[in-house]
């Protein structure tokens, strides 16, 4: 009886020195940014060892190719999150937006069809965030009923199945599926979202106000920050770019399917808090969602290259979601953990 | 003076009568009440638009549908009711379907567990549910994220196993106990209704279900009161996942076979029943026969739609709709004083 309760008490004793050593990490003044370079460094170094196919320009691009609507849906992940909400649409959206894209080339508008697709996920985002702010909502909440409300408009523009693009709109692909002096046109497109989204993050009152928000609600509110107006505007931001990963995904596929963008939520989300984005707000923004999507990618090359399934990429990044967080959590913001 | 009195007492007779009226008008308004409410209203709607749903057949394909929706509610209603939430629930159900499949006899192999491989694939959904307890407890990790990497680990897991093709099940007590009626009642109603009767002992009449109560009323003066949280949120989110593995199992002894979709699109059905039934997100109010009778108005709102030829995908929108309307209807505002 004796062994068993030490046992038990050894046992008790190392789950509270692992914890108390996390948040003797997140007190500690290393950055963040540093640490996660490094852990992508040993990724690629890793997956180098294992095949060395994975060090050749050849993969590097389609790692990046493939990085590049993660990367653009992490981006509009990366607003809400920032604002210590969640967006749980985006997936919803990308697939709307895809429905949508199609059904406006058939329409025949030409490449207006591109820029009307991302406002609907605009919309949509919009919607999400007025009904969070108007309603009192809690947005994981209000972004489950909007991917809902996504999806089911998306499922009735396609009928529930898979639409194709006709050889005559083919040639609308080329802005996603060129390239430009050997590099594929998408990654210069989630670049320039990127570098958009990093300049409204960081030098403008909107991305201000957004991390003021994060860090503390009820301080912003005090201050004067319009907290209503910027998390509208957030959430909408999060629909765009969802939106426009949906384009990217299916001009890329040439085809509209949809189920595509189911398992991206969770890669959403993932990129997002692996990236060092706390959940709890405040603290992170795209730089870090751009080395999370980069990690992300690479693990997921590797394990095509390694020819693991892809449903055990699933569940790796199920791990790292929650590893993620459990690292990144700003325990003095919540007290209680719901 | 006494001319005045008698008038006086006239006024206040009819302010009786309109603070009743207003008092029994809040209460239709406002949970299970307004849920029945609404239910019996879009029933007689429905009706009305097309006779057809008015017949005894209709009635039963609503049962049959509720039936799977409410032990889902079940499972959902001891996590919400703690004032957490489960978003694994499509994760848990396929996971246990897939499990069922394989031990129950298939045509896949030769296995022949029967209800031993039932009760196993419960255990298995029930661990599910206990990791996910686990992790949110003691790593203290928010239980949305936490499950929503469960559902993610789980699904993927399922589908690892599963190989592509639906495994089709031949054991005869399941598919007695999900596609059979007994004197004209679908048995798999009838299961449910069990299942909602030992969901309802947990819930008054055990220590868990009270407590269950308490942690959703206020976590911090559970905390204070010496309730010992971690343990039984554990055994919430192990009860949840137990349901979620019941309704996996059901569902797959209705198809006749096991796929890792059995679950898809049920999380936002499961929380709308639960929500419509009256039980509040922030916890501590509510219960399972509530749930009962929001999965019983889904129904009824899914298979009237049907009859109106209204598209099924619509439905999914219409779900969203009504999770939104139910739950700010249903807000208990004074617990949440900054809304995340």
């Amino acid at each position: 009886m004796n062994n068993k309760k030490r046992l038990k008490n050894f046992k008790k004793l190392n789950t509270q020195t692992l914890l108390s050593q996390v948040i003797a990490f997140q007190k500690s003044k290393v950055s963040p940014n540093i640490i996660l370079v490094l852990v992508l460094m040993l990724v690629c170094a890793v997956m180098a060892i294992i095949n060395p196919i994975f060090l050749s320009t050849a993969n590097a691009i389609i790692i990046l190719t493939e990085f590049s609507v993660i990367f653009v849906l992490g981006i509009g992940e990366t607003f809400p999150i920032l604002m210590g909400g969640i967006d749980l649409s985006v997936a919803g959206v990308a697939t709307l937006s895809t429905m949508a894209v199609l059904q406006l080339l058939n329409l025949g508008l030409g490449y207006l069809a591109f820029p009307i697709a991302v406002a609907i996920g605009a919309g949509m985002g919009f919607l999400t965030g007025v009904i969070h702010v108007k309603g009192k909502l809690p947005s994981f909440l209000v972004s489950l009923g909007t991917m809902g409300i996504s999806m089911g408009i998306a499922y009735t523009l396609c009928h529930g199945m898979p639409l194709n693009m006709s050889p005559e709109q083919l040639h609308y692909r080329e802005w996603v599926i060129g390239s430009f002096f050997g590099v594929p046109n998408i990654i210069l497109n989630a670049f320039i979202v990127f570098f958009i989204c990093f300049f409204l993050e960081r030098y403008t009152r909107f991305g201000r106000y957004i991390k003021a928000i994060g860090a503390g609600e009820k301080v912003a509110r005090l201050s004067g920050v319009p907290v209503d107006k910027y998390k509208i505007l957030g959430f909408a931001l999060c629909g765009a770019c969802a939106g426009l990963a949906g384009i990217l995904l299916t001009m890329r596929l040439s085809v509209g399917s949809p189920r595509s963008a189911e398992p991206m939520l969770l890669t959403a989300i993932a990129v997002v808090v692996l990236g060092g984005t706390s959940i709890t707000g405040g603290i992170g923004g795209v730089p870090r969602t751009l080395i999370g999507a980069l990690i992300i990618s690479v693990i997921r090359n590797g394990m095509t290259i390694g020819d693991i399934g892809v449903f055990y990429q699933q569940i790796i990044e199920g791990i790292i979601v929650i590893a993620a967080v459990a690292g990144t959590l700003d325990r003095s913001k919540i007290p209680i953990i719901k | 003076m006494k001319e005045k009195n008698p008038n006086n007492k006239k006024r206040l007779n009819f302010h009786r009568l309109f603070s009743k009226l207003d008092v029994f008008i809040k209460l239709c308004l406002t949970g299970p009440l307004r849920t029945i409410f609404v239910g019996v209203v879009i029933y007689l709607v429905t009706g009305f638009l097309n006779p057809r749903f008015f017949t005894v057949r209709s009635l039963i394909l609503i049962a049959k549908q509720s039936s799977i929706l409410s032990v889902i509610g079940l499972g959902l209603t001891f996590v919400i009711l703690a004032g957490c939430i489960d978003l694994s629930v499509e994760g848990v159900m396929a996971i246990s379907a897939i499990a069922c499949s394989f031990l129950v006899s298939n045509v896949r192999n030769s296995n022949d567990f029967g209800l031993i491989g039932i009760f196993l694939a419960l255990l298995l959904a029930s661990f599910v549910g206990f990791l996910n307890g686990v992790i949110h407890t003691k790593v203290k990790i928010p239980s949305i994220i936490t499950t929503l990497g469960m559902w993610f680990i789980a699904r993927g897991t399922a589908v690892v196993l599963y190989g592509g093709y639906p495994i089709r099940v031949k054991d005869s007590l399941l598919l007695y106990l999900t596609k059979e009626s007994t004197l004209g009642f679908p048995n798999i109603s009838i299961v449910t209704l069990v299942m909602v009767i030992l969901a309802f002992f947990l819930e008054k009449f055990t220590i868990l279900g009270r407590y269950t109560y308490v942690i959703g009323g206020g976590e911090e003066k559970a905390k204070l009161a010496g309730v010992p949280i971690d343990k039984y949120k554990i055994g919430i989110f192990t009860i949840a996942g137990f349901f979620f593995g019941a309704a996996g199992i059901l569902n797959t002894g209705r198809i006749g076979s096991g796929t890792a979709r059995v679950g898809d699109g049920t999380l936002l059905q499961g929380i709308a029943a639960v929500v419509m039934g009256g039980t509040a997100l922030t916890g501590g109010t509510g219960g399972v026969f509530r749930t009962l009778i929001g999965a019983i108005t889904i129904a009824v709102v899914n298979n009237g739609m049907l009859i109106l030829g209204v598209s099924p995908y619509i439905q999914q929108a219409v779900m969203g709709v009504i999770i939104i309307i139910a739950v700010a209807t249903n807000l208990d505002r004074t617990k949440i004083s900054l809304l995340k």
